[in-house]
């Protein structure tokens, strides 16, 4: 349900020089669901990840804060000499697999602005998006609980990308609340409302577009629009866009290569409205 | 939210754990670990909010209607199959098992989707599946022995 996060982070790594391999039969990482029913084997979907992406030697790197979390976490635990962790090798080790720690677990984000730079990104640069005011929307689980990454509640790592790309961030006090996650499927009030006062604080704050790092913060924020208007009487009609997406423009890309158009609620207008060729 | 997280924890203090465990407040809960990063006491509550969430399972009193214990249940289930989530046949087995009917009102979002190229047609089995069964096979999820807040991890 989310080409557009994967054909337009390909397409954005490749650009930056980013060595981007998709992990050999990687598995689920279980999410906040499976952790909701098994607790071990919850850990024991990270581990196995975390063990294939030893094997090659490379960071593991994820564009969903669901799984930088859930694999963190896990990785964290596995540091420490523990009941935890034994438990852990040895049910590893009942398929012939260790882990021995060595694996770092990122968001593309964090890789792209701490390790690309902002020399690197700003090189690439083809189109101007002359004063495109986004909303850049973390969602809960970027920087929510380990704060490695960037502060906790207000972190501005987005933003920062965000201008060097061109795009104006506008004041998002809202920027690291929950969309609701799966609530939309188990209890779709409580989430419509949750995205209601998202939608909110980006119009009132001048966006004309919201940027996001996680695929379900953009289809609640962005499927459920419209859901969100009949519910509320409200009238959002706010195009939501992947990082990747927004710098792929930036860099000369079509549309149609970075899964541009598959949205519910078009960009096209604002897109023409603010995109300018450099020279 | 029948019980807010602050009564949560004073259940637990009161020694009140059922009333939790059949609460709606746990299964709101969306893990976005914003009372564990301002608890000025320092509690886990993201992860203890897990916590009850399977004790709820274990001990049968998840409250009646409650849509998020079957979601996540389902989720298990396809994840176990497959070694990968596969967002049509979680969504469509949720929707017959918690509202068949209102699976009709879905149709046109999903039509639109669909029309996009949004709509994943076909799902994919890890060829990892045997190996991730012998992993979990070999492993026993630590059973409930008196109450306890906190993780594996704070357990050992």
């Amino acid at each position: 349900m989310n080409k557009a996060y994967d054909k337009s982070t390909q397409v954005v790594c490749k650009a930056l020089d980013i060595d981007l391999a998709e992990l050999n039969d990687w598995n689920c990482c279980g999410a906040s669901a499976y952790m909701s029913i098994h607790e071990m084997k919850a850990h024991l979907l990270s581990a196995r990840n975390l063990v294939l992406a030893e094997k090659e030697k490379k960071d593991l790197v994820v564009v969903c804060p669901a799984c930088l979390t859930t694999l963190t976490k896990t990785n964290h635990y596995l540091a420490e000499e523990s009941r935890f962790k034994r438990t852990i090798d040895a049910a590893l080790k009942a398929a012939d697999l260790q882990y021995r720690g060595s694996v770092k677990v990122r968001h593309l984000l964090e890789v792209i602005v701490n390790e690309v730079g902002e020399q690197e990104v700003k090189a690439r640069i083809k189109r101007k998006l002359a004063g495109l005011k986004v909303a850049p929307y973390y969602g809960c689980q970027l920087t929510r609980p380990f704060g490695e990454i960037d502060d906790k509640e207000f972190p501005v790592i987005l933003d920062k990308l965000l201008t060097w790309i061109g795009a104006e961030p506008v004041d998002f006090p809202l920027k690291t609340k929950c969309c609701g996650g799966l609530l939309m499927m188990t209890n779709e009030d409580v989430a419509l409302g949750l995205n209601r006062n998202i939608l909110d604080c980006a119009k009132q704050n001048g966006a004309e577009c919201i940027i996001t790092i996680c695929p379900l913060c953009h289809m609640n924020i962005e499927t459920y629009q419209g859901d969100v208007n009949k519910m509320f009487g409200t009238d959002f009609k706010i195009p939501t866009l992947y990082f990747t997406q927004l710098m792929g423009l930036a860099f000369g890309f079509s549309r149609k290569e970075l899964g541009i158009d598959e949205e519910m609620i078009s960009s096209r207008p604002l897109l023409e409205k603010h995109l300018e060729v450099i020279g | 939210m029948d019980y807010t997280p602050r009564e949560i924890i004073a259940a637990f203090r009161a020694g009140m754990l059922d009333k939790v465990l059949k609460s709606n407040t746990i299964w709101l809960c969306s893990s976005c670990y914003s009372c564990t990063v301002r608890c000025p006491s320092g509690i886990k509550l993201t992860d203890i909010m897990y916590e009850l969430k399977r004790l709820a399972i274990e001990f049968g009193l998840t409250p009646k209607g409650a849509k998020a214990p079957v979601v996540a249940k389902l989720f298990v289930d396809i994840v176990n199959e497959k070694g990968r989530v596969a967002e049509v046949p979680l969504v469509s087995r949720f929707m017959l098992k918690t509202n068949p009917l209102g699976a009709f009102k879905m149709i046109p979002r999903a039509a639109k989707m669909y029309k996009r190229g949004r709509m994943p047609m076909t799902s994919h089995k890890i060829k990892g599946i045997a190996e991730l069964e012998k992993c979990t096979g070999a492993m026993t999820e630590p059973m409930i022995s008196g109450l306890h807040s906190g993780s594996a991890k704070e357990r050992s």
